[in-house]
């Protein structure tokens, strides 16, 4: 192995000890990329390094998208929207085999359509559905594996935190990107879907049966129960139309969806100064929390650039990478890996200046490869033993459901996730026909 | 004494997370606001991107950082450390607060003199409305880095006095 290669792994193994013990993750990687800058060219580059790369990186038109994505889902969320969403999904699928599951999956796409962090709507969806189905006497791990593993609709179906992410730094267009998520969004949770019913068909004390007399009542309520629901097909028309439309750009498209948001708030009479209150800290927080790591992950990156070794893993595995089959299985493994270890941010950050030079050589459509790392990327939050949509299930649940058992539940649902990535690989129209028509 | 000094340094956190939540707002606005007079009116307000790129995401971006540190609120993982008994997991957070102070003063360090730099030469960006000076930006920066330092600071005080009370207790 060339030394580059070594400077790597080293480093990596040196942020994934800092993290294990408790130093934030921007703190992590910053401080491995200080460190790495200052035994590679000395304290003063490293210095020089750290006075650009802050101001750079929060300085950024693409990444405003963020900020106004995530006060759009606040919103949307502290109007309420996800509580008439959940139960307007119940009384439309409740009559199903794990009619609570499907409608909490149902739910949780719909809400994805206002809401662009996965980790924000498996939060919000377990306020709302889990105590709903462990009142019905499902079982705990489908009940919160469920919620975890339907959170991650939320990165896919736009807006999307992850793809702005992904467009800027991989620089690639942000709205096609967008675009390109809804399909294998829709995909992802009819693959989810399938996988509740099938298991609820086949073992019934999952998920205990509505009465039939109960049913019959849940069915007269359904109409009414669309109609809350309203603004948020606004919000979906509105958003999709428009970036597909070519009408505004992302951020323009978050502004106005924060807006709108803010619109149907006050004509359903929720609007109060302290929900606007709540929903701009929750914005401005995880806004900074998010900054706070692209800045650590891009002085990281810097170092391992300068390190070479994008040059020294393409010499590696240049040969063989050149079949884009055992490429896309490569970073399959790589992505598997470091999701089981690393946050969403850290791990895009990390691995797009060592895969993108591969994919480009191997002329892979970039929206499609945009599509799948961020499909990783999710999964990564599923997967033990760090595993942020588990954690934030489990901070929600508290003590009722153990972390073992919520990690088993999505265990279930990692299996429908292997056949929607088998589909999304082997068919990259599903991800490219929506933007290419653009 | 130390509680005076939590009470100054919170006023001082909490100015920052109103100004970061109002320059939130405002730039829902402002960006909507361009968007409806290009789209129906055929009339964008010009310098929208650069403004709310210089200042709006600088804002965004560096002025919560103080009031996250409060709430010790950064991302971070507990799962090698969650079962630690009570004073070792004290100790390992008075750590993990020392290292993140160390590499954020280094950051506001910097911060600070790009600052002193860039207003000695009045920094200015080209928009679509003629030069907009962005050098006051730098300052956000500075600012947002210097109070997460302070912050900090009191962070690691109280981590230290609760492990001495602890090996205290521990000790009796």
């Amino acid at each position: 192995m060339t030394p580059a290669l070594w400077v790597g792994i080293a480093s990596l193994a040196a942020v994934l000890a800092l993290i294990a013990l408790r130093i934030p993750i921007a703190v992590s990687l910053g401080i491995v990329g200080l460190a790495g800058f200052t035994w590679l060219r000395g304290f003063d580059v490293a210095l020089g390094n750290i006075a650009q790369i802050p101001f750079e990186t929060g300085a950024n038109w693409g990444l405003s998208a963020i900020p106004m994505f995530i006060l759009m889902g606040s919103i949307a969320f502290n109007s309420g929207i996800s509580e008439s969403l959940f139960r307007a999904a119940r009384l439309w699928f409740s009559g199903l085999p794990g009619g609570l599951a499907v409608a909490t999956n149902i739910a949780s796409a719909a809400f994805g359509a206002a809401s662009g962090s996965s980790v924000a709507a498996a939060a919000t969806m377990s306020r709302v559905a889990i105590p709903e189905m462990l009142k019905h006497g499902y079982d705990k791990g489908l009940a919160a594996g469920c919620v975890a593993s339907a959170g991650t609709l939320a990165a896919l179906i736009p807006p999307s935190v992850m793809f702005v992410l992904y467009g800027v730094f991989a620089q690639v267009s942000i709205t096609k990107l967008l675009i390109a998520g809804v399909l294998p969004g829709l995909l992802t949770a009819a693959a989810y879907t399938v996988l509740i019913i099938v298991r609820c068909k086949l073992v019934p004390s999952l998920a205990p049966r509505l009465a039939l007399a109960e049913r019959a009542d849940l069915k007269r309520e359904r109409w009414a129960a669309l109609l809350p629901i309203w603004p948020l097909l606004i919000l979906m028309a509105g958003m999709i139309g428009g970036l597909y439309g070519g009408i505004f750009t992302a951020t323009e498209a978050g502004a106005a969806g924060a807006f709108l948001a803010l619109v149907v708030a006050a004509t359903q009479r929720r609007l109060s100064y302290e929900m606007i209150k709540k929903s701009v800290f929750e914005t401005v927080t995880t806004s900074g929390q998010i900054f706070f790591i692209a800045i650590g992950a891009v002085v990281y990156t810097r170092f391992l650039g300068l390190a070479g070794l994008s040059d020294a893993i393409h010499d590696v595995i240049g040969g063989w990478a050149l079949n884009p089959t055992l490429l896309i299985i490569a970073a399959s493994i790589v992505y598997l890996i470091l999701g089981m270890f690393l946050d969403p941010l850290g791990i895009l950050l990390i691995t797009l200046p060592v895969f993108q030079p591969m994919f480009d050589a191997v002329h892979a459509d970039p929206i499609w490869v945009g599509v799948i790392v961020v499909k990783y990327i999710e999964i990564g939050l599923l997967t033990p033993p760090v595993g942020f949509n588990v954690y934030m299930v489990k901070s929600v649940v508290g003590d009722s459901i153990s972390l073992e058992t919520i990690f088993r539940g999505v265990g279930w649902f990692l299996i429908a996730e292997f056949f929607t990535m088998l589909l999304l690989i082997v068919f990259p129209s599903i991800s490219t026909v929506l933007p290419n028509a653009m | 004494m130390l509680r005076a000094v939590t009470r100054a340094v919170d006023l001082a956190v909490d100015a920052l997370a109103w100004i970061a939540g109002a320059v939130c707002l405002l730039m829902a606005l402002h960006v909507s606001a361009d968007l409806v007079g290009r789209a129906f009116f055929d009339h964008p307000l010009l310098g929208t991107d650069e403004i709310a790129t210089n200042y709006y995401m600088v804002a965004l971006a560096f002025l919560p950082l103080a009031v996250i540190t409060r709430q010790r609120g950064h991302i971070t993982v507990g799962l090698f450390t969650d079962r630690l008994p009570k004073r070792a997991l004290l100790g390992v957070e008075a750590l993990a607060n020392f290292v993140t102070l160390g590499f954020v003063v280094i950051v506001a360090w910097t911060g600070i003199g790009t600052a002193i730099e860039k207003t000695a030469s009045r920094e200015m960006t080209e928009s679509s409305v003629g030069y907009l000076p962005i050098w006051e930006a730098r300052w956000i920066l500075a600012l947002g880095f210097a109070l997460m330092c302070v912050v900090l600071v009191l962070n690691l005080v109280k981590d230290l006095l609760a492990l001495f009370a602890a090996g205290r207790n521990g000790s009796e």
